[in-house]
């Protein structure tokens, strides 16, 4: 066990969970402000809070497993895929899905496609964000076991329970206001560590040159193209599939507020993999290829040879926080699917609010006990267990998504056929594995275009006042809303 | 829906069209050239191409923000 490092850990989850049970009270007064704080956070907060959001413990934590296993240009189009997923989101999508009104993905899909949609996207985003607490989990386990010297399981099955109790009192209200916290430990903390291993070596020239001799295939392309371009692939559409990120789009107060605040994320990610580059080419200079059991072990091993532990202790308060918050968010976005868009949306439309959240809760436990469970034995990377969940949710939900903004013309029976067509087509080929690495993405996301291009051609257009509604959100982009 | 509502919706006014049409022409040259060759520190090219569009990229959502304010002002 490390003393220091656990006092400092100890004292942050405290402190994140007394936010949350002071937020809990506003949480529970309105359904409105339990899923989506109130709609009134400014871009500052929402800045941190975004980010902290999408950037989990793949991103911070997990990326520098990845590099260490795989070289410096698979880390850096990782990086690549991460910086681009705001922009991109921001350019086409969030404020026409913004403007729509709705709190959740499947909302999108019911209120642009109606009930069919509605529910297979709903039984999608349950099946992909309960696997995707996972490799969260993962991640906090090596933490947890690193830092409490306690088994590698015991620490899943402990830090698993803290997070779903964290989630469950305070809804969206006490995410976002934790998640502020972390982000700016997120940011802060890899900004310290680069500083501190950059300055230990005298300079980068140094650092990259200890690398190399460690593993001179640290700067050489390891993998192939389609495993790079897969990777790309994944992440650039994430922001737009990724439930957890739409509702934290949805918290801004207005629409400026919610893109000024994907542009300062879009910054801190950048800031984050610059420093992450030092970080990762100090890994592979202090683990030789093969020396490590788990190559996420890897930001572990800096951690420890760079850092006092008190600094330590924040630093890991900060990978910890940055998992918590996207794995509170992913248990938010279960939970709502099955509370919100199948139980209120379909079976009992006039259910009371308390009951909504009740329900919600309960599930948010069933998913967490799930995930725990399955993170017991992890089989992967982190990464590449993100990489592969986040695949599904792309081949699913990108052309449904892009198309239903921007296609008037885009149906339910083209929609619905897509969706399917895409989720089964991907877990078919991460089942039978015909492809590189994380590459089936790159398959099986055109085969959904082509099934919802080709099944809404053949099928009756939507009503004019579907039509009309697609239209007149892009009318407010380029004419006078704000 | 009328023509002139079909001519805004893809209009190249659009700062979002706009910059996303950028973004991927960016990430096209990266993936298409991709270039191995080793450079700087001995990173290959296509390493340093990708963090310029790290840069790029966080400075086109700058120029965005701005872009749409103003656009929606007008």
């Amino acid at each position: 066990m490390r003393p220091v490092e656990s006092i400092v850990v100890f004292l942050y989850l405290i402190m994140l969970i007394g936010i949350g049970i002071y937020y809990s009270r506003r949480a529970l007064s309105s359904e409105d402000d339990y899923w989506v704080a109130g709609r009134s956070v400014n871009s500052f907060v929402g800045s941190f809070a975004i980010f902290a959001a999408v950037a989990s413990g793949s991103s911070l934590y997990g990326s520098i497993g990845l590099g260490w296993r795989f070289g410096v240009t698979y880390y850096l189009c990782y990086g690549l895929s991460a910086i681009s997923l705001f922009p991109f989101a921001l350019f086409i999508f969030a404020a026409q899905m913004r403007r729509s009104g709705v709190r959740t993905l499947p909302e999108y899909f019911n209120r642009r496609y109606g009930k069919s949609v509605h529910l297979l996207s709903a039984a999608i985003v349950v099946f992909f964000m309960t696997l995707y607490i996972i490799p969260q989990l993962t991640a906090s386990g090596y933490i947890g076991s690193y830092v409490l010297g306690l088994p590698y399981t015991t620490a899943v099955v402990l830090i698993g329970i803290g997070f779903t109790i964290y989630a469950a009192i305070g809804g969206m209200w006490a995410i976002t206001y934790t998640d502020f916290i972390q982000g700016l430990l997120m940011v802060g903390g890899s900004a310290l560590l680069g500083l501190i291993v950059l300055g230990s070596h005298g300079g980068y020239a140094n650092l990259v040159a200890d690398a190399v001799a460690a593993n001179p295939n640290f700067t050489t392309i390891n993998l192939p193209w389609m495993s790079f371009f897969g990777l790309f692939f994944i992440f650039l559409w994430f922001a737009v599939v990724a439930p957890s990120a739409v509702m934290r789009n949805l918290t801004g107060k207005d629409a400026g507020v919610a893109r000024r605040s994907m542009m300062g994320a879009t910054w801190f990610y950048t800031i984050m993999w610059i420093f992450g580059l030092f970080i990762l080419t100090a890994a592979v200079g202090l683990n030789a290829p093969g020396t490590l059991e788990r190559a996420d072990y890897a930001y572990l091993t800096v951690v420890e040879a760079y850092m006092p532990p008190l600094l330590a202790g924040i630093l890991l308060a900060a990978i910890l926080a940055s998992i918590m918050s996207s794995t509170d968010s992913f248990l938010l976005a279960v939970s709502a699917g099955i509370s919100q868009d199948i139980y209120k949306g379909h079976i009992n439309k006039v259910a009371p609010e308390r009951l909504v959240t009740r329900i919600g809760l309960v599930v948010m436990f069933v998913a967490a006990i799930f995930a725990i469970i399955v993170a017991l034995n992890p089989v992967e990377l982190i990464t590449v267990m993100v990489a592969w969940v986040s695949g599904g949710m792309v081949a699913a939900f990108a052309f449904p998504i892009i198309l239903g903004l921007w296609w008037r013309r885009a149906n339910t029976q083209g929609a619905f056929a897509g969706m399917l067509g895409g989720f089964v087509s991907y877990i078919i080929f991460m089942l039978t594995k015909p492809f590189e690495l994380l590459s089936e993405v790159l398959v099986a996301t055109p085969i959904a275009l082509v099934i919802m291009v080709v099944v809404t051609l053949l099928t009756p257009a939507p009503s004019e006042e579907v039509q009309r509604e697609v239209e007149k959100q892009h009318q407010n982009v380029i004419s006078f809303e704000k | 829906m009328t023509e002139q509502t079909k001519i805004r919706l893809f209009s190249l006014r659009n700062p979002g069209l706009v910059m996303v049409i950028i973004q991927l022409l960016i990430a096209a040259f990266i993936f298409i050239w991709f270039p191995e060759q080793p450079s700087a520190y001995g990173f290959t090219l296509v390493s340093w191409l990708m963090i310029a569009a790290f840069f790029i990229w966080s400075i086109q959502t700058v120029i965005y923000i701005y872009w749409i304010e103003i656009y929606e002002k007008n």
